[in-house]
């Protein structure tokens, strides 16, 4: 309890730390009201709008006021859009966590049984060919993978179609681009955390008492192998629901990451600001599960 | 052995996997051949999806059924519906959407201008202004009534108000226009001047400067800010059904439009950024029509249902040396503010100061340098596929350049006699420069902008560059805030004369890419009052000749734009010269 609690409190400081850096970024770019006014404003609109934004004030002050309205969950309105940022922000969450899961299952369940297949016949073809397949997934890409997968499946194959969300057969490309990458990650790890544990003395002693080989990998191996790949789990699936950037612009897959792209050719910087928040909030939730699932994993670990 | 067990076990999670994924393939292969994609009031749902290679014939036949044409664009970003917000040109907003429209339009089959809005017209004995017969029984999209004089004097004051971004309103304020109702269906518009191309401008759809009709009822009731966000109020072929910023547009045809109804009843415009991706969504059925890249042109002809054509426009692709703001004053004598402009700086080698005859001269030989160091050509050849030509003036296009081109004017690509330029001009190391490249016109303009920055790299600076959309970038432009490099890619060309075009960059209006300087505005000025042809030929040779000494402006290429047709669906698409790719959905004729 007392390490959710500290835990908590840092994720907390971590995040008053990105409102600084999201703050002082938007304040280096300039006086916020060239965006937001139009250029034939008058000088009292001018000031009445620095006014309504707290810009009169000492920056201080001006950051407790922004600190204030992102408590309240008022991000701004869009600079194009001229609609609530989290209005916005909402509208994509929901594609973003559909690819994402789709994504990291894809990643999970293809990466553990490989991870662990390729740790048990170490030194054979499987282990070879199943790195080669990690190495590949980490190697190539991304945006090469995504193309030669739509050139592929859809234009030559046309199973599934080319980009957009229209549903589940629109998720299968993304999803695989994406989770390629991610289970390459969970089979090197899962690999050699395998290789370490299956080495190890309680596991001689399990096949010594007669343990059956499923036992001896499924129940005391791979248990004791788990806790590097799911922080990489963990990590990767908050990756994936904030940063599925390349992805998302070349399949056009209305998530987070492509309205960050957006925001970014658009000079919309309130929409910016709300998504990089957004990212800060959930890798600071996932490491917080992560190291919760720890103890769930392995009771010898104490947070 | 266990281990060979547990391998068969991975291999069969594998393939049932595998067989999971194909599974849902031949269920989504199935759906629309059973299950024909139908508009409904939940727009994601209208997506023709998957459409397989094997039954595209069948797919295509009951597509044709539904009216849904479907479209990949690379921008769909255009919020804010009341007209002085739009923040970008609202001559492309109607040729794009076909939701608002104007008073005249381009013909399809002859290059004149023929009624919409109106029945008739008449120019004033005096010669200063014109008589507009509003057609009857005109309504508004949304319920917002039937469209009058009120609607039309009011879209026109609002275009051509304090505050507007409009590229026509230096061309009002310029002329001193005004409007006026004189009954329910006549508008009176006057000038204090004359000019010879404010009625193409103002009246036709080939322009900035066009003035759509909004409905005055839907403004006033909803609020401005309301409105903003509102999506009904035009009077064309098509209503916006949704509108999802970056993401996907939704028209319907108009069930009380005035004119033809619309072959097609649904257009589905999604907005996809990267060209290979276009692409794929073409060949695979997903869209019926996308642009293509020019390299791929051969490509998608070689597919038995699909089809490319050229538009026979080019696109125009030119360097703005922005931050040339030298007019204190209006040509009338006004005064200009603010000034300096914010985006003046005198630092900047290509602008130089502007009292200041040497640093002026000085500056100019820099530009002459940055454009004899682009080897257009190559552009052409190398990443167009041939498919365009070099330019060396400003906004001449087809085919009014071949009649008016002069060999003199041809800059020529010579490094060593660019780097002598910028050496007198007393940049012997080159110079260092960020150059903007925006998006959303032309398949290729980031490549194209990426060769022009090298090409300039190579005179010894530094070019950084920056990509950016073009709306994102206009509010900066339209400020005057800006003193970088700027490539721009216009999309196929316009019905609008040359002419025109100069004339927005009156420093009075809204739209300016960087050049506020005398010389050129005085002789556009000159060309307006003109009516004989041998003395507006004579000035625009002065013109020309003008940009191309000082090159205010570096023009690049002319590119040819080319679109991809799913033939198999689509038998006929009219275009006007005006339309650029995205409009005219009205002319779509299904197989």
């Amino acid at each position: 309890m007392q390490f959710l609690v500290k835990r908590l409190i840092a994720g907390f400081l971590a995040l008053l730390i990105v409102t600084m850096l999201v703050f002082g970024l938007s304040r280096i770019h300039g006086d916020p009201r060239t965006l937001l006014i139009s250029e034939d404003a008058t000088q009292e609109q001018y000031d009445e709008l620095g006014r309504h934004l707290g810009l009169d004030q000492p920056l201080y002050r001006q950051y407790l006021l922004n600190l204030s309205h992102l408590i309240r969950a008022d991000l701004g309105n869009s600079i194009l859009q001229h609609r609530p940022v989290e209005e916005i922000l909402l509208s994509r969450i929901p594609n973003s966590v559909f690819l994402a899961t789709v994504a990291f299952l894809f990643a999970t369940l293809i990466g553990i049984p490989l991870g662990v297949l390729a740790a048990v016949n170490r030194g054979r073809l499987w282990d070879h060919g199943i790195r080669a397949f990690a190495v590949l997934g980490q190697a190539l890409p991304i945006f090469w993978v995504a193309l030669v997968l739509i050139y592929i499946f859809a234009v030559g194959l046309s199973w599934v179609p080319a980009s957009r969300n229209n549903g589940w057969s629109s998720v299968i490309l993304p999803a695989i681009t994406l989770g390629w990458f991610g289970a390459s990650g969970q089979i090197r790890i899962l690999r050699s955390s395998m290789l370490e544990v299956l080495d190890s003395e309680y596991v001689r002693l399990a096949r010594a008492k007669g343990s059956t080989e499923r036992s001896v990998i499924w129940k005391h191996a791979l248990r004791n192998a788990l806790v590097g790949p799911i922080t990489f789990a963990g990590l990767t699936l908050a990756s994936l629901i904030t940063g599925s950037i390349v992805v998302e612009t070349v399949f056009s897959w209305p998530g987070l990451g492509l309205l960050a792209v957006q925001s970014v050719t658009n000079s919309d910087y309130p929409i910016l600001q709300g998504v990089i928040l957004l990212v800060a909030i959930v890798y600071i939730v996932a490491s917080l599960i992560v190291d919760v699932l720890y103890t769930i994993i392995d009771p010898r670990i104490r947070i | 052995m266990n281990s060979r067990r547990l391998t068969m076990t991975y291999v069969t999670i594998i393939v049932g996997l595998f067989v999971l994924i194909t599974g849902c393939d031949d269920s989504v292969t199935q759906t629309p051949v059973s299950s024909p994609p139908r508009p409904t009031s939940s727009s994601t749902s209208v997506t023709s999806t998957a459409v397989p290679k094997e039954t595209s014939s069948s797919t295509v036949a009951i597509d044709a059924e539904s009216k849904i044409f479907t479209l990949a664009a690379t921008d769909v970003t255009f919020p804010a519906m009341l007209p002085n917000r739009l923040p970008a040109a609202p001559g492309g907003f109607i040729r794009r959407w076909g939701v608002y429209e104007t008073a005249m339009v381009w013909a399809v089959d002859k290059p004149e201008l023929e009624n919409r809005l109106i029945t008739g017209w008449e120019m004033h004995s005096d010669g200063l202004g014109w008589t507009l017969e509003l057609k009857e029984g005109v309504h508004f999209h949304g319920g917002w009534g039937e469209m009058t004089a009120d609607d039309f004097v009011w879209s026109f004051e609002d275009e051509i108000s304090e505050g507007s971004i409009h590229s026509g309103i230096g061309l009002a304020r310029v002329t001193g226009a005004k409007a006026e109702v004189i009954d329910k269906y006549t508008v009176s518009i006057t000038l204090e001047q004359p000019n010879s191309f404010f009625f193409d401008a103002f009246f036709g759809n080939g322009s900035g400067a066009s003035t759509k009709v909004f409905s005055k009822n839907r403004v006033e009731s909803l609020g401005t800010e309301d409105a903003l966000l509102d999506l009904s109020g035009g009077t064309g072929p098509f209503i916006f059904k949704k509108w999802a910023q970056g993401d996907e547009v939704i028209l319907d045809a108009f069930d009380e439009y005035h004119g033809t109804p619309s072959e097609v009843k649904t257009v589905h415009i999604f907005e996809i950024k990267e060209s290979a991706t276009q692409i794929a969504a073409l060949k695979s059925g997903q869209v019926d029509a996308s642009l293509v890249p020019a390299p791929l042109a051969e490509d998608i002809d070689k597919k038995p249902s699909l089809g490319t054509r050229s538009f026979g426009v080019p696109g125009s692709q030119r360097l703005y040396p922005q931050g040339q703001f030298c007019m204190e004053t209006t040509l009338s004598g006004e005064p200009l503010t603010p000034y300096p402009r914010p985006g003046y700086d005198s630092d900047k080698p290509w602008v130089g100061e502007c009292n200041n005859a040497v640093s002026q001269e000085n500056a100019r030989l820099v530009r002459m340098a940055m454009s004899m160091s682009i080897n257009r050509q190559s552009i052409v050849d190398n990443i167009l596929g041939g498919f365009g030509r070099p330019s060396y003036l400003p906004e001449v296009l087809p085919p009014l350049l071949d009649s008016v081109w002069q060999d003199r004017w041809l800059i020529p690509y010579d490094v060593s006699a660019a780097k002598k330029l910028l050496m007198d001009a007393g940049y012997p190391d080159g110079i260092d420069a960020l150059m903007r490249i925006t998006t959303g016109s032309h398949p290729l303009e980031i490549e194209m902008g990426q060769a022009v920055a090298q090409f300039l790299g190579a005179l010894g600076g530094d070019i950084r560059v920056e990509v950016l959309t073009y709306s994102g970038n206009r509010p900066s432009v339209v400020a005057r805030e800006r003193s970088d490099l700027w490539f721009r890619s216009s999309s196929a060309g316009t019905g609008e004369p040359p002419e025109l075009t100069q004339l927005r960059r009156n420093p009075e209006n809204a739209f300016n890419p960087g050049l506020e300087v005398r010389e050129p505005l005085e002789i556009i000025h000159q060309m307006d009052t003109l009516t004989a042809k041998g003395d507006i030929n004579n000035l625009r040779e002065k013109l020309y000749d003008g940009f191309n000494h000082n090159q205010w402006i570096i023009p690049i290429v002319l590119a040819d734009q080319i679109l991809g047709i799913n033939t198999a669906k689509i038998s006929e698409w009219k275009m006007t010269t005006g339309s650029g790719y995205l409009g005219d959905f009205e002319n779509i004729r299904f197989q």
